[in-house]
């Protein structure tokens, strides 16, 4: 990577069912202010500004028109993409990695208490096929859980597992949501929404944002003592049709993780990584996804998380900060992932710190069941 | 500027305003094959993919999902950009960062619209729901807000207006993707026209269409390799401002971002005379005025002058700038594809590669795109590296 | 592509959006709206910065980057600075219906405010519109703290 880019600030809001308090921009502008505090930057040095945000979940068109003011874009180059907040970092790796910006600040937000989530989530689905059978991303979800699950023998209980974690590991975390630790029978015994998928198998729906500054190498090494680097980066999309991919497998996770970890040079990614922060939209993926980014074999996720290894103190803890299960403003998940990478990497992660955490993977997803895919691996 | 990047191929759909005949994954489809047949490439010598659209006037939520496959972006680094009237243009530098990277060696980028799938009207009308909404006047209400601005700012005429659309939908006669192709268009049939918000008639106006464009980027060693003349990109600077169409005074006359955008651009390159220098211009028209306006803004003429040009036909196929040969966004509008349109254009003057609405001898052409009231992007392309 | 296609054959799936949204007003549109359903002024902020007075007030001035300070009271009256009248039935995206044709916009610099307002005119004619004309807020009787507490604005400059 020429020149190499790193991150030199972070901020993220604490994550909340409702924030109506406040409007939108004021909340942006709020994390936008800080970040650029935690870079040691002003408005004058953005060279670029990336937001990432949805129309149709803004209930609006342009939706990214409202965040002008509060993100820095008068008169400065400004981009959306329309996506989860890790691709808007891609977006923004590029200005730099092409030579138009120096400094780039990534925003996104998002507001679930506007809408109804997984109502509006029909809408991605092609019209033709898939969205007259009133899938969304819930029953979705739950087609892809039964074929893991079977596929596998992973059991409700290995999936429940993954919400104590997370639950319990969110009691560390300021900016989390829901911490309130639970059982295996709490979690076996909420409301089914989709089998097998459970009220609490599922993340919540919040309102949230968070923005990260990113900046070329001689920039960064000029402003910032607490850098961190990007060492890999890693996209891909899979197909559309559920049954036209595997739902057990999904081969773009395999290649976006085997993407980043070949950019930085990682081979057994279980011991060479320190933390993972992935975004899981549903228990079960958590446990799809480590295999898919080879943490384990195939099938081992439910394993390795029982045996600890997944765990706060284990050989490589994996959402230290409670996940997606923390708090779940939707395209502000992934971005959110990279502030928390960057957190671990600079040892600032508090009482979530992963001890001595130098190389962290960060990921994020687009679309249903992890058809789009982001890798990114971040460290010293 | 990162490593050098060149457009080696571009593609579009024939333009119209309702394709029956494909749904929207297919019409993707359709603009990326044609562009990778334009390159004489395969799919797989594709590395990423960066998708344009406004997805609520078509009421879809990430279409970049559903269609992407159709632009191949299966199995490879792809998402999508949604800048508004900007997208095609914001989407086509976005391919251009991709590839000016060092880590993508080619870039397809596909804007698209399938407006006839939705209702770009109530689209359009959900802008701020506290403020904006009640005035139920959608883009052409607040066009003919600045256009009584701007006739008054610059005494621009009717009749000046008018000539532009009859240029446009000529122009577009000799683009077989072009949309509105009218060649007997009259400047008095475009004053008789119905009026849609005074004083803008309705064939002073874009129309919506259906349609996509692919562009391929690639680095410079694909570019040298595959094609026999590359588009080279000197520039691409973006530019946003408020949105709040009561703050900005004089818009059209004004137009900050797109004059800081050009300059930014023009400094790039080390353009003086934009007129004498560029070949050809493929501007981001959605209506008659804005096309006069950008000519002040983009340094074509003097303040005051836009009228002049026209008048003077310094714009015409023939003169001495040429604007729009491929007809324009006055004559074709997919909107998440019209910026990519202008780039794809402005590429083919310098593949040479324009058909009948090929110009001669273009070394230096000039794309832009625009949206939102007040959104500007400047791409300027060369026959040369540099 | 070659298809064989009748007209009559091809298909087209008809689907509708229905989709309920709660917008946070945020203290600078609820105040905004607070006062003018209560007390019928027109409520801007300053930047403490620029010194211009915005409206639709809001948390930040984009212009300068910094949070915007005091509330000013501004118009009922103002100056169009842009006019037209619409002869097309565009969807009213707060009703969901059209309004009826033809009706009259415009751009209206309150007084004492640096960002005019776009709004409807009383006058629909575009013969009888001119930049500079000095109109005057109306409001509803009933107002309800919405944007359509402000009916229009009528003309208060005598005729030519």
């Amino acid at each position: 990577m020429d020149p190499k880019v790193a991150i030199i600030g972070v901020s993220q809001t604490k994550f909340e069912p409702d924030k109506s308090y406040e409007d939108i921009p004021e909340t942006v502008f709020r994390v936008v202010k800080e970040a650029m505090e935690d870079a040691g930057i002003d408005k004058n040095d953005l060279g670029s500004i990336v937001t990432s945000s949805v129309d149709l979940w803004d209930g609006r068109t342009a939706s990214n028109q409202m965040l002008v003011d509060v993100v820095g874009s008068i008169m400065k180059p400004e981009s959306r993409v329309a996506g989860d907040g890790l691709g808007a970092a891609f977006q923004g790796m590029m200005t730099i990695l092409a030579g138009a910006s120096e400094i780039t600040l990534i925003v996104s937000q998002c507001r679930g208490s506007m809408g109804a989530h997984y109502e509006i989530s029909n809408w991605v689905f092609d019209p033709i096929y898939q969205q007259p059978l009133g899938l969304d991303y819930l029953s979705a979800g739950a087609l892809q859980a039964n074929h893991y699950m079977a596929n596998y023998g992973i059991s409700q209980e290995d999936c429940a597992r993954v919400v104590i974690k997370n639950r319990s590991d969110a009691k560390n975390n300021p900016y989390a949501q829901v911490k309130n630790e639970t059982t295996i029978e709490e979690v076996m015994n909420s409301p089914m929404w989709a089998y097998p998928i459970k009220e609490m198998d599922a993340a919540p729906i919040s309102d949230g944002a968070c923005a990260v500054v990113l900046a070329s190498g001689p920039r960064a090494e000029a402003l910032s003592n607490r850098a961190v680097w990007i060492l890999g980066i890693g996209s891909c999309l899979d197909c559309h049709y559920l049954g036209h991919r595997d739902l057990s497998g999904g081969d773009a996770l395999i290649t976006a993780s085997n993407r980043a970890y070949s950019m930085a040079g990682i081979s057994n990614p279980l011991k060479e990584l320190d933390v993972a922060e992935i975004s899981a939209a549903f228990s079960y993926q958590e446990l799809l996804w480590t295999e898919l980014m080879g943490f384990c074999d195939r099938g081992e996720g439910a394993r390795i998380l029982k045996e600890g290894l997944t765990c706060l103190r284990g050989l490589l803890p994996v959402n230290p900060s409670g996940g997606m299960m923390a708090g779940n403003p939707f395209t502000v998940a992934g971005l959110t992932r990279l502030v928390e990478a960057a957190l671990q990497v600079r040892g600032e992660a508090g009482d979530r710190q992963v001890k001595g955490a130098a190389k962290a993977l960060c990921h994020g997803t687009t679309g249903f069941c992890g058809q789009g895919q982001y890798v990114m691996i971040v460290g010293n | 500027m990162g490593k050098r990047v060149a457009i080696i191929g571009t593609g579009q759909t024939n333009h119209c305003s309702s394709r029956e005949d494909v749904n929207e994954m297919e019409l993707v489809y359709e603009a990326a094959s044609a562009a990778l047949m334009d390159a004489e490439m395969t799919i797989q010598e594709i590395d990423a993919v960066v998708l344009a659209n406004m997805e609520l006037f078509e009421g879809r939520a990430l279409p970049d999902m559903w269609c992407g496959e159709g632009a191949g972006a299966f199995m490879k680094h792809s998402f999508k950009i949604s800048t508004g009237g900007t997208s095609g243009t914001s989407g086509a530098i976005s391919g251009y960062y991709h590839a000016a990277s060092g880590l993508f060696d080619t870039v397809m980028v596909v804007g698209f619209e399938k407006h006839s799938d939705g209702n770009t009207a109530a689209g359009m009308a959900l802008t701020d729901p506290f403020w904006d909404r009640h005035i139920a006047a959608a883009a052409i209400g607040n066009f003919a807000l600045s256009v009584s601005e701007y006739m008054a700012d610059r005494g621009v005429t009717k009749e000046q207006s008018a000539k532009v659309a009859v240029k446009a939908r000529r122009n577009a006669c000799n683009n077989p993707h072009a949309h509105l192709q009218m060649p007997h268009l009259t400047v008095k049939e475009v004053l008789e026209s119905p009026i849609l918000a005074y004083p803008i008639h309705r064939l002073e106006m874009c129309p919506q269409s259906d349609g996509a464009c692919a562009i391929i980027f690639a680095s410079e060693k694909i570019a040298q390799k595959k094609c026999p003349r590359p588009a080279w990109v000197r520039a691409a600077v973006t530019r946003h401002d408020h949105i709040y169409l009561g703050e900005v005074k004089h818009r059209l006359a004004t137009m900050r971002s797109l004059r800081a955008a050009a300059k930014s651009a023009y400094g790039i390159v080390g353009i003086r005379e934009p007129i004498k220098e560029f070949d050809v211009a493929e501007i981001y028209d959605p209506l008659t005025y804005a096309e006069i306006a950008w000519y002040e803004a983009l340094g074509f003429c003097r303040d005051g002058e836009g009228g002049r040009l026209v008048d003077d036909g310094i714009t015409q196929m023939d003169g001495e700038l040429p604007v729009n040969p491929s007809g324009g966004v006055i004559s074709t509008n997919p909107v998440g594809a019209s910026g990519t349109i202008r780039v794809a254009e402005a590429a083919l003057q310098i593949h040479g590669r324009a058909g009948k609405r090929q110009i001669p001898d273009v070394n230096l052409a000039l794309a832009t795109g625009y949206g939102v009231y007040c959104w500007s992007d400047v791409i300027i392309l060369s026959s040369k590296p540099g | 592509m070659n298809r064989n296609l009748q007209q009559e054959e091809l298909l087209r799936i008809a689907t509708q959006m229905n989709l309920e949204f709660r917008f946070p007003a945020g203290i600078h549109y609820e105040r905004f709206f607070r006062e003018l359903k209560e007390t019928g002024r027109i409520m801007g902020v300053r930047c403490p910065e620029c010194k211009r007075v915005l409206v639709p007030p809001r948390p930040v001035c984009g212009e300068c980057f910094v949070r915007t300070g005091e509330w000013v009271e501004v118009g009922p009256e103002g100056t169009v600075i842009a006019y037209t009248s619409i002869y097309f039935p565009f969807i009213d995206g707060s009703t969901g219906k059209p309004r009826s044709i033809p009706y009259g916009a415009g751009l209206i610099q309150l007084d004492g405010s640096f960002s005019a307002i776009n709004h409807i005119l009383e006058e629909g004619d575009p013969g009888k519109l001119h930049i500079g004309m000095r109109v005057k807020a109306v409001l509803k009787e009933e107002r309800e703290g919405n944007i359509g507490d402000i009916l229009y604005f009528k003309t208060i400059e005598p005729e030519e």
